[in-house]
């Protein structure tokens, strides 16, 4: 394979702008999916990324495209996840490109995500191909949006490619800035082999398939490989390409994208960012850029019937083999019995993970409040790092706690600064950084807190700049906080699953918004019960759930008789579903009320 | 039959109209209907084969009810007597005991008039009248055909009250009704409802001194219920009435004991109160496990699993079909179906079966098996909602058969939902209120934990 006549790139874009649609016009275009085969986002696989329109795991496929000075190139689109909570995973598909094609919607023009995406193809140093999409649209601005390219980004944009992914136009334009813009890849051919994982997913039959981009050396089949990161050892099974369908080649060169089968039956063991190199004679030294994945956001989720509690672990397991970010451990609550704390890279993944055990596995489950990582500094010089408010120690020995803050961008029309910045104070938000990107642009940069981004930061975000918001962030290290463990109290008895970590500003509201909000869900019990919130010992809010008074069917005669005990047998059914705190009987809403909990 | 059958239920399904409230079996049909005479004369019909097979022969009460049996009109009503009375054998003479355990004689009941009848007659025999279809000529011969107990439907003395229950009667045709049953009758029961939206507690108060002044010897008293797709249901799903407040119909039911207490009517189940000697037998015979007969549409039968097999393969009980069998039917062939002749499915032989109950209606008759256990428990939790409760030597006998009573009796004791008094396990004033709990908990004794 000629290195010359490869060329390795990426589509970014903000959500919505037309990444997958012309993905799917570039691979109709070129001839690499045939017609009757073609569908909508052809490179996103899974049921749930085609609803919710987003791509989750990225996906090579190797286009072949015979350009206008009559030669054929092998053009290498990394499909890569958009979202925030996948950064990452963006990084290090980026990493295998030499350049990125960046769609900016002509009637949106630079949003969030966008510069979030730029910046990380800039700092890949990567090629930059704009795109303006949509130009179809009456309303598409090319104008405005290549000013706001140029402004915003610092990206030269009068060569940028006028696009309309639905109707096709633009595409072959497109491919040709791809073929003469985008560099061929460099590399040594003759060194030790170094491939860069970039993703990687479980098949049943073969075990761990990574996805790579070689960039020196090459790999065959029968060779033993190592992971430079990991240290495990695999003989390749088969390398190939995808087009999109697997096809098996002898050997994967220098710049070639392809997949390679290890056979290893542990996820864990294939490391997005890793390197792979061969067993023997390998590299000295990985590729740059490799890092752990970890969690930021973490929950309980618990099944609502105890018996599913090994059904949800086996769930989690085949999960997470096609998951490498996903992590749980068994956990075990007084109140909801045993589940595990699972930890997510973001709230979008918290919610994919929690969809895919409802809908795949067809698992009922509760999810209790998200919580962050925090760091808790004791009185004794230790260093406590949990996310649970279980581990929350005894207050006294407590000499500070830090918490995770983000450096956040929001991008909104200048009309809506006041109401970015209303948020922002609601939320412990400071803003850092003003500016216009361009006339109808306004970049504001905030530090937040990660705890108040999780609860529900986007969506009042979204709601007072009606809709026009849009947020980028990335993690900014640990800051000092004033944190109180709020418990919830019922019948005098703390509920582990109703607690959360709060700042002490904010735990007097939450506190009686809760204890109302439990007042309504929990039903009328025999007694009396009362609900409070309490910080440290102290009840800061009460409410009390009044004693049931009547409950009794007083019509009980022959014809009777079965009907009213099948009634008594949905009663106690009804019961047994709820979970049993001392003598309180707590329905699952209860459960859920912490997450919904508003002014 | 090893335990025939003590007690008798007819069942008359038609009413001039529904009341809002009404999920029972019943259907509104013109009284001059022809179906309502080919009813009776099935009916009728019915009982001559299931007397001839012996099945009333031990029968102790009889209970004629509805929908509502008074809109049956006379002609009628005497047709039906007049065949009850040529197949059931009552005991005659006077009882000495009260309640369940009536002691009689075996000779057979003559239908004549002019005897006497008074709750302690050998037998009970009460049929259910409305206020709006009952007349002083129905009371007179229907006492001379042996009726002696009548159950009228008051539901409540106030007009307001009358009309968001959808009743066709106002309150002074109930009084008059009342009138006209005391007259003749010394044991009258009238049925009251309370908890109804809009009913305050001096209107449930005058209608229950109303009753009193009446002459009647037994209220029922039974907090309003919501049901499913009653036409109340609709009203409060609109928000064209509020919804009914368990705290108001406590307090209701509080009140009702409290005047029933004063004017000498004891409680003696969840919603019955009584002056002494007036319990209904009938309904205590469902609340002792006393094997019944039910006849007519919508009937439920229950018996030991020795007699079922018996019962069911003298091939003398009949289905009831269902109205739409009936009217599909006479469309047809323009006269009623002839009954159809009952193949009930034998309980299998695994299912150590003691206990059967069915229901002949519809085109597949609905039957229930129940095991010792399950007998046990109901019988446990129907004793519970009577005020005598259960004795010591009673629960011992159920909690062998199902040991997680005896948990049950001490968790609900902590409760407070019911207490020893002298020998017997009662329910009390919580209890009365709250008797779901512990009923729900009694009959979960019948499965595994």
């Amino acid at each position: 394979m000629d290195t010359k006549l490869i060329r390795n790139f990426s589509i970014i874009a903000h959500i919505d702008h037309g990444k997958s649609t012309l993905a799917d016009r570039i691979l109709q275009y070129t001839g690499t999916v045939k017609e009757r085969d073609m569908v909508d986002q052809v490179l996103d696989t899974m049921d749930i990324e085609r609803e919710r329109g987003i791509t989750i795991k990225s996906q090579p496929v190797r286009i072949l495209y015979k350009a206008d000075d009559g030669v054929t190139y092998h053009l290498n689109l990394i499909d890569t996840p958009g979202h925030v909570d996948f950064s990452y995973e963006v990084s290090r598909s980026l990493a295998a490109c030499e350049g990125a094609v960046l769609i900016v919607d002509a009637t949106q023009g630079v949003q969030a995500q966008t510069v979030a995406n730029a910046s990380l193809a800039m700092n890949a140093n990567l090629e930059i191909i704009p795109v303006i999409n949509k130009i179809d649209l009456p309303s598409a601005d090319p104008d405005r949006v290549r000013a706001e390219i140029e402004d915003g980004l610092a990206i030269p944009a009068d060569e940028a490619v006028l696009a309309s992914a639905k109707t096709g136009e633009g595409v072959h334009e497109l491919l040709e800035a791809i073929v003469h813009t985008i560099p061929a890849p460099e590399g040594n051919p003759d060194a030790p082999l170094k491939a860069l994982i970039f993703d990687s997913y479980f098949d049943s039959y073969r075990g761990v398939v990574a996805l790579v981009r070689i960039v020196d050396g090459s790999l065959s089949k029968g060779q033993q490989i190592k992971m430079m990161a990991t240290g495990i050892t695999a003989l390749t099974e088969s390398v190939g390409v995808r087009r999109p369908d697997e096809v098996e080649v002898e050997s994967l060169g220098v710049g070639e994208v392809g997949y390679v089968v290890t056979g290893l039956k542990d996820p864990k063991m294939v490391k997005v960012g890793d390197t792979i190199t061969l067993a023997r004679n390998g590299a000295d030294e990985p590729l740059e850029g490799y890092r752990e994945v970890k969690p930021m956001v973490y929950a309980g989720f618990y099944p609502i019937e105890t018996d599913q509690y090994t059904a949800m672990r086996d769930a989690l397991d085949k999960l997470s083999l096609n998951d490498a970010a996903l992590v749980y451990e068994p956990e075990n609550s007084h109140a909801l019995g045993f589940g595990f704390r699972v930890g997510f890279l973001g709230l979008l993944h918290m919610e994919v993970v929690k969809e895919r055990l409802e809908r795949e596995f067809n698992l009922d489950l509760i999810a209790t409040a998200p919580s962050v990582e925090y760091k808790i500094y004791m009185k004794g010089g230790e260093i406590r790092t949990i996310h649970s408010p279980k581990d929350y120690p005894d207050p006294a020995s407590i000499d500070h706690i830090e918490e995770p803050y983000l450096k956040a961008s929001v991008l909104v029309p200048p009309d809506f600064v006041g109401p970015v910045m209303e948020v922002s104070m609601e939320h412990r938000a400071t803003i850092k950084d003003m500016q216009y990107l361009s006339q109808n642009t306004v970049e504001l940069k905030i530090s937040i807190p990660l705890a108040e981004l999780i609860m529900d930061f986007f969506d009042k975000l979204k709601s007072r700049t009606k809709g026009y918001a849009t947020l980028d962030y990335e993690f900014d290290g640990y800051q000092p906080s004033e944190l109180v463990k709020l418990e919830i109290l019922i019948s005098g008895k703390p509920v582990d699953a109703l607690s959360f970590i709060i700042h002490k500003d904010k735990a007097y509201e939450r506190g009686s918004n809760l204890t109302r909000k439990l007042k309504d869900v929990i039903p009328r019990q025999l007694f009396e019960v009362p609900i409070q919130a309490a910080i440290g010992g102290r009840v800061i809010s009460r409410t009390n759930v009044k004693a049931m008074r009547k409950d009794v069917l007083a019509k009980c005669y022959g014809g009777d008789i079965s009907r009213k005990r099948k009634l008594l047998e949905k009663q106690k059914a009804g019961k047994k579903r709820m979970k049993q705190i001392g003598n309180v009987e707590i329905p699952q809403e209860a459960f859920m009320a912490i997450l919904e909990v508003d002014e | 039959m090893q335990q025939p059958f003590e007690a008798l239920y007819i069942h008359i399904p038609f009413c001039v109209k529904r009341c809002a409230y009404c999920d029972f079996s019943t259907q509104a049909v013109s009284a001059d209907s022809n179906q309502i005479d080919d009813y009776v004369m099935n009916m009728v019909m019915s009982l001559r084969r299931a007397s001839r097979a012996g099945l009333l022969s031990n029968i102790r009460t009889i209970y004629i009810g509805g929908g509502t049996p008074s809109y049956l009109g006379l002609r009628r009503l005497v047709e039906l007597l007049y065949g009850i009375s040529i197949s059931v054998q009552l005991p005659s003479g006077s009882s000495v005991v009260s309640g369940s355990n009536v002691a009689g004689g075996s000779a057979v009941y003559s239908g004549s008039a002019g005897i006497s009848r008074n709750p302690r007659d050998a037998y009970e025999f009460t049929m259910e009248a409305n206020p709006d279809s009952f007349t002083p000529q129905m009371a007179k011969d229907i006492y001379a055909q042996g009726v002696n107990r009548l159950s009228i439907g008051v539901q409540s003395l106030d007009d307001e009250v009358l009309r968001t229950l959808g009743r066709v009667h106002d309150s002074s045709a109930a009084i008059r009704a009342l009138d006209v049953a005391s007259e003749r009758f010394e044991n009258v029961s009238a049925d009251v409802i309370c908890g109804i939206m809009g009913q305050s507690e001096s209107s449930l108060a005058a209608t229950l001194q109303g009753v009193l002044q009446h002459g009647v010897s037994h209220v029922s008293i039974y907090p309003l219920m919501v049901e499913d797709g009653t036409p109340l249901y609709r009203s409060v799903e609109s928000g064209e009435l509020p919804d009914i407040d368990d705290d108001v119909q406590a307090d209701h039911m509080l009140l009702g004991e409290k005047i029933m207490q004063a004017a000498g009517l004891s409680r003696y189940e969840v919603a019955s109160y009584c002056k002494p000697g007036f319990e209904s037998r009938h309904n205590i015979c469902y609340w002792t496990g006393k094997p019944y007969l039910g006849l007519g549409y919508g009937a439920s039968s229950m018996l030991g699993a020795e007699d079922y097999d018996e019962v069911v393969g003298s091939g003398t009980l009949d289905y009831w079909l269902g109205d739409e069998a009936v009217s599909a039917a006479k469309t047809a062939c323009g006269v009623m179906p002839p009954a159809v002749p009952v193949s009930l499915p034998a309980p299998s032989s695994s299912s150590d079966c003691s206990r059967v109950r069915f229901s002949l209606s519809h085109h597949e008759p609905a039957v229930e098996f129940l095991n010792e256990r399950e007998s046990v428990c109901e019988d446990a939790m129907l004793g519970m909602r009577m005020s005598r409760g259960l004795s010591k030597s009673q629960l011992k006998k159920m909690t062998t058969v199902a040991p997680r009573l005896e948990d049950v009796v001490k968790k609900a004791i902590d409760q407070g939902l019911v207490k020893w008094k002298s020998e017997n396990l009662a329910t009390t004033e919580r209890g009365w209120l709250m008797g779901n709990e512990l009923f729900g908990e009694i009959w979960d004794c019948a499965y595994d934990e």
